[in-house]
């Protein structure tokens, strides 16, 4: 295997960062939340089937069949961004623990060989694999958004570009830092010296960028990829209950195909 | 306008459930909504699709100071008709029907004014226990002279008299309302053919009370109670209802009251299941093209879509054809939520956009089986000058099965002062 060159990382600096801005977030959340309990209690619920309230909320919330009935390649673009957030998000969650593990020496050396050794590559391909997956819906979201499109969907133009440049640096940034890796192990340390200050620049830029999304976040629609699972389940919860819409089972009608796919 | 700010804010807040509060944060701003929404399609404007209201909504439970904005969504908010096509296509499951239901009630509990017809037709329900400012005496005055008139095999019986294991629940317009009273008597009929037994309560039957959720009137809860333990004290008689506002009424939003599930079918099931059963014959061709209109209150809010097809399926010689918005994609005639009270002018054109796909799908006559409907799409009719009749569904059932009780042979006896 390619050794790529260490760089320094201001791994301070960014831990910094994140717990101030989660702090910042779960203040704005905790201000939201009050807001959402001024309102009233919720009328009892009919007795309802936990599976089939379960399955319900898998498929829409993993799968997305309902953005998929409306437009197939819109689907494509929110699946590929849901699933590279969902997954790079759990990567960088992993590797956190990973590195929790190693610095108390709980596993006899299993973390560093994921982190460092031979088992880091199942981490590169886990995190370059998402990656690609992100860029590819990114760039599908961005091509939908400045390509020819029926009128209705002009409004939100404003209001979505800056957040969808914000998540296209993010990801370019994060592909230009592990490409400028990649490079440094196919040269000499004399070599790659030179480049060790960009890769430091890059990788602290990357790293505050995600910050500044985290911060974002409470205030950008992106708000709905924390509470469309929310309403998704309650949803599902009363409209099973009701043998209302989306319900699978014997009252509920073959779906029709919307006009506009 | 009421008092303004944070007070005013919290109030709103306060009328609206906690998980409606979380659904207004929740929108992904995805404009899904404005696609199919039939009254956008009319306005055009932002402030009046969902994503524009909730955004409305939002800042109005932050701080409701008074301005523009909040006129605009006061506007947009009453000209709706709840149809639930946002719901359908929303990818967040935003409950939007309910939404705008409670936002009503939420806004005019906080001194904010709604639409004065909207008023005064909720002040006729809470008077006369009908949407027609008619004596509750009147109620089943249709099924004596339906009897009188030969138009039935037996005489109806009253519910006080004879209990049955069936309660045919007429509703305000096909009890007074003259045009569509043949909805009542075909229903009798049919159900009489089919060798069902059933009972109606008469005067004692009441208005469902749904109209008043619709337009957000706070005291629909405790009307709605009153209901249920009369309706439920019917010794477990299966309801059956020939409306679909009724039917949304006494099967969804009774249902959302404590104990207020009761056993209501809708006609169009019942006559599914008669046909299928062999009990309900249709001995009779009816050679007509037809396209079939999916009321909101019986598809999307009820899920009923493929029952009303079937029967129309079994009738000799029809011809079904389907629009290509139809099912959950049903495009609304502009008759719920009030909206007819609130705009006139917006009911007609969205009328007369539901006609235009009948006419281009080549059928004869646009079928459905919701009184109201019929009389929005009838005003479609007017505004296009289509040659495409507006049909209930009984009326095509009944040329299958009793010609002879037609819808016209109902009004005319019944004009005639039967």
């Amino acid at each position: 295997m390619l050794e790529s060159i260490a760089y320094p990382k201001p791994w301070l600096l960014l831990q910094i960062a994140e717990a101030l801005a989660l702090g910042y977030v779960g203040l704005v959340l905790a201000r939201r939340v009050r807001g959402w309990a001024r309102g009233s209690k919720l009328n009892p619920v009919p007795p309802f089937a936990p599976g089939n309230v379960a399955k319900i909320w898998f498929l829409e919330v993993f799968a997305q069949p309902q953005i998929k009935r409306l437009s197939r390649t819109r689907w494509a673009a929110h699946l590929c961004i849901f699933w590279g957030f969902l997954s790079l998000g759990a990567l960088s969650l992993f590797l956190a623990g990973l590195r929790l593990i190693e610095s108390r020496a709980l596993d006899g050396g299993r973390a560093a060989w994921l982190l460092h050794g031979d088992g880091n590559v199942i981490v590169k391909i886990w995190g370059n694999g998402f990656g690609l997956v992100l860029l590819a819906g990114l760039l599908l979201a961005l091509a939908r958004r400045f390509g020819p499109r029926p009128a209705p969907a002009e409004d939100s133009k404003e209001a979505d570009t800056p957040l969808l440049v914000l998540l296209l640096w993010l990801t370019l940034s994060g592909f230009l830092l592990e490409g400028l890796r990649i490079a440094t192990a196919f040269l000499a340390p004399h070599s790659a010296g030179p480049l060790l200050p960009w890769l430091t620049a890059l990788w602290t830029v990357h790293g505050l960028s995600g910050v500044a999304l985290i911060v974002f976040l409470p205030h950008s629609k992106l708000i709905h990829s924390i509470l469309a699972p929310l309403v998704i389940a309650l949803n599902a919860r009363n409209e099973h209950a009701r043998k209302d819409l989306y319900c699978p089972g014997p009252v509920k009608s073959k779906p029709t195909a919307s006009p506009e796919a | 306008m009421p008092g303004s700010g944070k007070k005013q804010a919290d109030r709103i807040a306060r009328s609206l459930t906690w998980r409606q509060l979380l659904e207004l944060e929740a929108c992904a701003r995805c404009g899904e909504c404005r696609t199919l929404c039939p009254v956008y399609a009319q306005d055009g404007r932002e402030a009046i699709c969902a994503r524009g209201k909730i955004a409305a909504l939002r800042s109005l439970v932050r701080d409701a100071r008074a301005g523009a904005d909040q006129i605009a969504f006061l506007e947009s908010l009453y000209t709706c008709s709840a149809c639930g096509q946002c719901h359908v296509v929303c990818p967040v499951r935003i409950d939007t029907p309910e939404l705008w239901e409670q936002a009503r009630l939420a806004l005019n509990s906080s001194g904010f004014p709604r639409p004065a017809a909207q008023t005064r037709q909720i002040d006729v329900i809470r008077e006369f226990n009908n949407a027609f400012s008619r004596p509750q005496g009147e109620r089943g005055a249709w099924a004596d002279r339906a009897w009188r008139a030969g138009l039935l095999k037996e005489p109806v019986r009253l519910w006080r008299d004879h209990p049955a294991p069936n309660l045919y629940f007429a509703g305000c317009t096909a009890s007074f309302d003259a045009p569509m009273q043949f909805v009542a008597v075909q229903s009798a009929r049919l159900l009489q053919e089919a060798g069902v037994e059933f009972a109606i309560l008469g005067p004692d039957e009441p208005c469902c009370a749904s109209k008043l959720r619709r337009m957000g009137d706070e005291t629909f809860p405790a009307e709605a109670a009153r209901r249920i333990s009369q309706l439920g004290g019917l010794s477990g008689a299966t309801i059956v209802a020939s409306c679909a506002g009724c039917f949304k009424g006494l099967h969804g939003d009774y249902a959302r009251l404590p104990s207020g599930a009761l056993p209501v079918v809708h006609l169009t099931q019942l006559l599914d299941r008669l046909i299928a059963e062999g009990r309900l014959r249709l001995r009779f061709e009816v050679p007509l093209r037809v396209t079939y209109h999916d009321p909101c209150h019986l598809g999307r809010h009820s899920q009923i879509y493929d029952e009303p097809r079937r029967v129309l399926r079994a009738i000799p010689g029809l011809q079904l054809t389907e629009m290509p918005r139809h099912g959950a994609f049903s495009s609304c005639c502009g008759m719920g939520g009030g909206l007819k009270l609130a705009s006139e002018g917006l009911q007609h054109r969205m009328a007369a956009q539901r006609i235009r796909e009948a006419e281009e799908t080549g059928a004869q006559a646009i079928v459905t089986p919701c009184q109201t409907c019929c009389l929005g799409l009838m005003n479609g009719v007017k505004e296009t000058g289509s040659s495409v009749r507006v049909l209930h569904l009984n009326d095509v059932v009944a040329a299958a099965v009793c010609p002879e009780v037609s819808a016209d042979k109902v009004a005319a006896v019944f004009a005639a002062g039967c």
